[in-house]
């Protein structure tokens, strides 16, 4: 017997040695010497009669407590996305009420052109000759200072070899 | 997320800039293909006769190669080793003395802030004051540039583009 506890307390007793073992303990049938191991089989016994049975329904209420949790976490998950969208339909009014901003500004402040294009091949002839006339004037003119340049320097080299 | 919201609306709001506008204003004289406007937003800051197009009250002429063709065939003062490569002819002329300051300002102002040579300046007290300036506007593309004042204080600028050189302007000579 004694060797039987010392097993079951080093964990080294099987199942059938463990149930022998509770059933000496608890008939009584246990020396002077053992009394507070009975004592302590007595109190696990015990203990063991007041746990009360599991409710027949705990698995389905716990199977639905588990449910519910998860469609809360699936609840809050779908409520951030959609301030997450909100947030990103609201960047994409802002982004487009600035482009729109941008263009409009361009557009008012673009250059306007007064420049009007000749159409009339006549019209036209006379401006790309009054075109070319000035130009040649201005070559003509250049060239008539050139002229008076040159001649001024010859003047000078002419006096200054006379001197 | 936000910082590159930010980050698009500012590279959009630099992208949109006035000189995409004036691309615009290229395009509506219909002889700048649509493509190279697009290709070359970095290209696209204001020639001087869309700057010079810009000032109300002046008179302010274009006259497109097709219509030099059109012309050509009437007869034109275009020698004929230049006929073929003018591109264009703008004309701005003010005669009210407010309009042909700030017609002789603005294109003088430009021309300097664009770098433009001088080919040739005359300040003449009977002829008024003539200067031809030129700038390469691409290869095979210039500009000249005739800004002059005549006695009566009248401006006028006539711009002559085209694969244009000084020696074809020689053959102008009067």
């Amino acid at each position: 017997m004694k060797e039987l506890l010392e097993k079951y307390y080093e964990g080294q007793t099987t199942a059938e040695e463990e149930e022998v073992l509770r059933e000496r303990m608890l008939s009584g049938d246990v020396p002077a010497d053992m009394s507070a191991d009975r004592e302590l089989f007595l109190q696990m016994e015990a203990e063991k009669t007041q746990c009360p049975d599991a409710p027949d329904d705990l698995l389905g209420r716990l199977t639905d407590l588990i449910d519910s949790e998860a469609k809360k976490e699936c609840d809050q998950h779908d409520s951030r996305k959609r301030v997450g969208i909100r947030h990103l339909s609201w960047w994409a009014t802002a982004i487009a009420a600035c482009a729109v901003l941008i263009f409009g500004i361009t557009y008012l402040m673009r250059p306007v052109s007064y420049i009007r294009e000749v159409e009339d091949p006549k019209e036209a002839r006379v401006y790309i000759n009054m075109a070319m006339s000035q130009f040649g004037k201005a070559m003509d003119c250049g060239h008539r200072q050139m002229e008076k340049v040159g001649n001024a320097l010859e003047k000078l080299n002419s006096i200054h070899l006379t001197k | 997320m936000k910082k590159m919201i930010i980050m698009a609306i500012l590279v959009a709001m630099f992208t949109i800039t006035p000189h995409s506008v004036c691309a615009q204003g290229r395009m509506m004289e219909g002889n700048v293909p649509e493509v190279e406007i697009l290709g070359q937003f970095e290209k696209a800051a204001p020639t001087l006769a869309e700057r010079l197009g810009q000032i109300k009250g002046i008179t302010s002429v274009y006259v497109s190669k097709a219509m030099m063709g059109l012309a050509g065939s009437m007869g034109t003062g275009i020698p004929k080793g230049m006929a073929g490569k003018l591109e264009k002819i703008h004309i701005f002329s003010a005669e009210e003395d407010g309009k042909s300051k700030e017609l002789r300002s603005t294109a003088e102002k430009f021309m300097k802030e664009n770098n433009y040579e001088v080919v040739m300046e005359v300040k003449d007290e009977g002829e008024g004051y003539m200067c031809i300036r030129m700038k390469e506007l691409r290869k095979d593309c210039r500009e000249f540039v005739l800004l002059s004042t005549d006695a009566e204080g009248e401006v006028s600028v006539i711009i002559l583009t085209g694969n244009i050189s000084e020696k074809d302007l020689e053959g102008l000579d009067m």
